[in-house]
């Protein structure tokens, strides 16, 4: 080989890595970035729905009228809260921010309100996402229980969330895909939002015990990740790139 | 002939790739930075729906004054950057305040921020532009809203104070980078470094140029690159400037 030619190779090698160490900090800032963004938006709805809590816990036999009106507001004041109910100890729905009186539906058997009934503390749980039965549109339940002041269980109270609202789209790398996972291995929301992860990929995000970079296939496609751990809500946020050909 | 065409090649391959790093860096710094204020406030925006709720019903009044006060300080260590919260009526006399108890008489109705709330309806956020305060050395940022009874009539303010300069998250700021954050009427807010004098005239810049874009702008003589970003629902707008 001579020396134009080890010479040309030498260059060539240092732009493909520099072009490499340039992808991994693209996806690693994106990451962060949403991260940082969906801990604040679970952050006020957070406080919002232990805000609300603690005015039912107050006086459980306050008006629907006041209470109803009073969560409405809070509702309108957070991004991504679509509504606020509240249910009895035994799962009856008793207080709805977007209707009023509230239906008289039994909510017993949803999974967000058998998980908090039966907690006996106040931390917020993130249920699995679903389709509302009424509404048909996709959310994500975020549910506490209503406790008295000797922890004994008065009800439950849940967030309807919208989960769009916990990635912020127009602050991504062009061809990346932005995910939240709960601890479940079930995906929150993703953006494009028809993205299909399959299972094992997921369950690697779930077994990271650190941020950091995972790489894998898609549909045989080399794809780079970087996953953040919200701990305090066991939540994943991964912004993937596939790699260049 | 070769080499030095490839040479040329590389070194603006990495100067592209230097800009546009730069470019991503510089704008999620400033979207990051708006992101932090916007929660923090959001939080006290929240808190504020919970007491001024709470002052809407009649049975409130039947609370002790002192566990109001307690209860007033447990929101105020919930929220971060959040200094102080109180009531008044609607002749702004206080009435709960979360820094002394008993609540000194103090008659606030020439303040902007009672006035201003009092003109507000039923779910809205008034934010008030930083004022200096005498007892402590640092500036107060107030936020209000109305309280309603339950006929709808106006009969106090809610108001929650906060230090604004926790609206910026210092360090995550580069050592070169200028921060500030404005009322979309100009008004600054806060910015860091906290002694910046030369800004660009912000609401011009605003209508010059499109948000969350890159843009080579002279500052007092020196070449920066500067960003402007959205806190769309506190009609806030952040500045970011890196000096080269």
């Amino acid at each position: 080989m001579d020396s134009d030619m080890l010479y040309f190779v030498a260059l060539l090698l240092s732009i493909v890595a520099a072009q490499s160490t340039y992808a991994a900090d693209d996806i690693r800032d994106y990451a962060e970035f949403q991260a940082f963004h969906a801990e604040k938006t679970i952050q006020a709805i957070d406080l919002a729905l232990l805000d609300s809590s603690e005015l039912i816990e107050r006086n459980p036999e306050a008006e629907e009228l006041v209470l109803h009106t009073t969560l409405a507001k809070y509702v309108e004041r957070t991004p991504g809260l679509r509504a606020i109910i509240s249910t009895n100890r035994t799962g009856q729905l008793k207080i709805d921010s977007f209707t009023y009186p509230a239906k008289d539906i039994d909510l017993s058997d949803r999974e967000y309100v058998k998980t908090v009934l039966n907690a006996g503390e106040r931390d917020l749980y993130i249920g699995s996402p679903l389709v509302g039965r009424s509404s048909g549109a996709a959310f994500v339940p975020f549910a506490r229980s209503l406790l008295d002041s000797d922890k004994k269980t008065l009800g439950a109270i849940a967030g309807i969330i919208h989960p769009g609202f916990l990635i912020k789209q127009d602050a991504l790398c062009p061809q990346c895909i932005v995910s939240l996972f709960n601890d479940r291995n079930e995906v929150l929301v993703s953006y494009p939002s028809n993205t299909h992860f399959p299972g094992e990929f997921i369950e690697k995000i779930n077994a990271l015990n650190t941020n950091g970079v995972l790489k894998g296939t898609i549909n045989e496609h080399k794809i780079q990740t970087w996953v953040i751990i919200l701990k305090k809500y066991n939540v994943r946020v991964s912004v993937s790139k596939f790699a260049n050909k | 002939m070769v080499r030095f065409f490839l040479l040329t090649f590389a070194f603006l391959f990495s100067a592209v790739h230097a800009h546009a790093g730069m470019d991503r860096e510089l704008k999620l710094s400033a979207l990051y930075q708006a992101v932090h204020a916007q929660g923090l406030l959001r939080s006290a925006d929240i808190t504020l729906v919970g007491i001024t709720s709470l002052f809407s019903h009649k049975e409130t009044s039947a609370i002790n004054d002192l566990i109001i006060h307690n209860s007033l300080n447990r929101h105020v260590d919930r929220v971060p950057g959040l200094s102080a919260l109180f009531t008044t009526d609607v002749n702004g006399n206080l009435k709960h305040d979360s820094f002394r108890y008993p609540t000194r008489s103090l008659n606030l109705k020439d303040r902007a921020y009672i006035n201003n709330a009092l003109r507000l309806t039923n779910n809205e956020l008034y934010i008030g532009e930083p004022i200096k305060n005498a007892i402590v050395a640092y500036d107060s940022l107030p936020l209000s809203r109305p309280i309603f009874n339950d006929q709808g009539y106006i009969t106090g303010v809610g108001v929650a104070v906060m230090t604004p300069d926790h609206l910026l998250q210092r360090t995550k700021i580069c050592k070169k980078c200028v921060v500030s954050i404005f009322k979309t009427n100009g008004t600054k807010i806060v910015s860091f470094p906290a002694a910046v004098e030369a800004q660009p005239d912000i609401q011009k810049f605003m209508a010059d140029h499109p948000d969350n874009t890159i843009v080579d702008l002279t500052i007092n003589k020196l070449p920066t690159l500067t960003v402007w970003t959205q806190i769309a629902d506190y009609d806030l707008v952040l500045l970011y400037s890196y000096f080269k």
